[in-house]
């Protein structure tokens, strides 16, 4: 009986490890900043319903025997036990990687509704691509070749990529704040009610635009570059920066890439 | 009503406090004069926007942080690095106008007057000091919320350069540098210097895409003064393959 119990102890132990998912809870003092570093996994990002930040991860690093008893050392303690160190000074949570084998895993990361976050994935050992559902507050996020995808949110959202891609479902679109975002090889597509109020600034060296929500150019551009010979003609499409204005205009979405396409749908 | 009068009573009239008679004179007023009725909108905006910031004290640690910076002041000027200088004084300004503005109108027994002199006389100085103010911990969407205000703005002093300049070069945030360049970029003509620092600032900016925007802007306004500053970029061995695609591309158009 002990035989079997072992046996069948040393089969299901890892394969329970293998799936499991350990979870991280932090209470902010103040609800204010996250700022995210160094975690260079699969990341996903949410609000959570409580004052509580949570952390989710399979994180499952083992440990060399020869460390029995020897605590990692790097940049920052792992004091969540998912490869992570989280901090908070002046108002500011930070979340940092504590080992370079954080990009092997994933991380779940539900955030306060209303706290802004910076999500640092500038590293060209960052592995995955991020992910965002259900995000409401200030989200800042740089990447170098990761793309990112939003999904039922409204930011305001400041992104800047090299050659990753950005896709962005807005729920509705933040009226307050601006959101900007900018690729050089990547594309931006923007999905977003069609009844909302937006004034897109874009700005586009070798892509092209494509849209099926109803924007109209601004006035203030529509006259740019009009030379004598398009007189009672209106301007298509002008080089550089383009105004556009959607159901009358509303909060300012800025849009940059050098050689993407840029794409809005209407929801 | 004279507009006098009219300008004492705005503050209290945004927030809702003056007593039934008063609110319909200066909306009275407000209906036949168009400068009082553009000074009632500034003032909206500015509130609100005021507002919506995280929080209206002075940061903690900025007296510090002056020292700090003071200290910095002399290694930083032989690095020739020339925003330094200008932050001191942003950051003293800033803390007159917070703190003086704050104090007035939140708690002070003269705050119609105090408000008239902060906004009624410079509505347009207090939307730069809005922007000095979103150079510190705020968002990056309330930075360029900040920069995006000022772009428009008639008055194009040095001030407001220094402080657009020093957005471009040292944000951290890649989108508020970005919005910093577009906002000069269309300033160009108001102001002679802004040329020199987009061209400075090639020298500056590590970020692929900031330097094809810088790029971008210069040939597109056709300073031909930028071309040594773009060949040098295109020739560093350390320069992304996109940026130094793009400025051979541009180069053959010049």
């Amino acid at each position: 009986m002990k035989r079997i119990v072992t046996i069948i102890a040393a089969f299901a132990i890892p394969v329970v490890m293998l799936g499991q998912t350990k979870k991280f809870e932090y209470t902010p003092k103040v609800k204010n900043k996250v700022e995210i570093t160094n975690l260079l996994g699969e990341i996903s990002l949410q609000n959570s319903n409580g004052n509580t930040i949570v952390i989710e991860s399979d994180f499952n690093l083992e440990k060399p025997e020869r460390a029995d008893g020897l605590k990692l050392l790097g940049a920052a303690e792992d004091n969540t036990d998912l490869g992570a160190n989280v901090s908070e000074e002046n108002g500011i949570v930070s979340i940092q990687g504590a080992t370079r084998q954080v990009r092997d895993y994933k991380y779940k990361i539900l955030i306060p509704a209303g706290m802004a976050v910076n999500l640092d994935y500038n590293s060209p050992f960052a592995k995955s691509d991020i992910s965002v559902d259900s995000f409401t507050g200030s989200l800042e996020i740089k990447t170098l070749n990761a793309s990112v995808k939003i999904t039922k949110s409204s930011g305001p959202f400041t992104i800047n990529t090299i050659s990753g891609n950005l896709e962005v479902v807005f729920d509705k679109l933040n009226q307050i704040e601006p959101s900007s975002l900018a690729t050089i090889n990547g594309y931006i597509d923007i999905t977003m009610p069609g009844s909302d109020k937006a004034n897109f600034e874009i700005n586009t060296i070798n892509g092209n635009i494509y849209n099926n929500l109803d924007v109209k150019a601004s006035a203030k551009e529509n006259n740019k570059d009009k030379d004598r010979l398009a007189f009672g003609m209106d301007v298509m499409r002008t080089k550089g920066a383009n105004s556009y204005t959607l159901n009358g205009g509303g909060q300012k979405v800025f849009l940059k890439t050098i050689s993407g396409n840029i794409y809005l749908r209407k929801k | 009503m004279d507009c006098e009068a009219i300008k004492i009573n705005l503050p209290e009239y945004i927030d809702r406090k003056l007593d039934e008679k008063t609110r319909e004179k200066v909306e009275k007023h407000l209906k036949s004069c168009e400068s009082c009725r553009a000074l009632h909108e500034e003032m909206s905006s500015f509130l609100s926007f005021m507002d919506s910031l995280p929080s209206p004290e002075v940061p903690e640690g900025m007296k510090e942080e002056f020292t700090e910076r003071l200290a910095d002041l002399d290694i930083q000027e032989k690095k020739k690095v020339r925003v330094i200088p200008m932050w001191t004084k942003i950051a003293a300004m800033l803390v007159l106008a917070f703190g003086t503005y704050w104090m007035g109108y939140k708690t002070g027994e003269h705050k119609s007057e105090i408000v008239q002199n902060q906004l009624a006389s410079e509505v347009s100085a207090q939307k730069q000091q809005v922007l000095l103010a979103s150079l510190r911990d705020y968002t990056g969407p309330q930075k360029i919320e900040a920069v995006y205000n000022v772009s428009n703005t008639p008055n194009v002093n040095n001030d407001l350069i220094d402080a657009l300049v020093y957005t471009m070069n040292s944000d951290k945030n890649t989108n508020v540098r970005l919005a910093a360049i577009t906002a000069l970029s269309g300033m160009m003509e108001k102001n002679n210097r802004i040329k020199q620092e987009l061209i400075k600032s090639l020298a500056v900016q590590e970020n692929p895409l900031l330097q094809i925007s810088l790029i971008q802007v210069l040939t597109e306004k056709g300073v031909k003064e930028a071309k040594p500053q773009i060949e040098s970029i295109t020739n560093n061995e350390k320069t992304d393959e996109s940026v130094k695609a793009f400025a051979k591309d541009i180069m053959k158009a010049i």
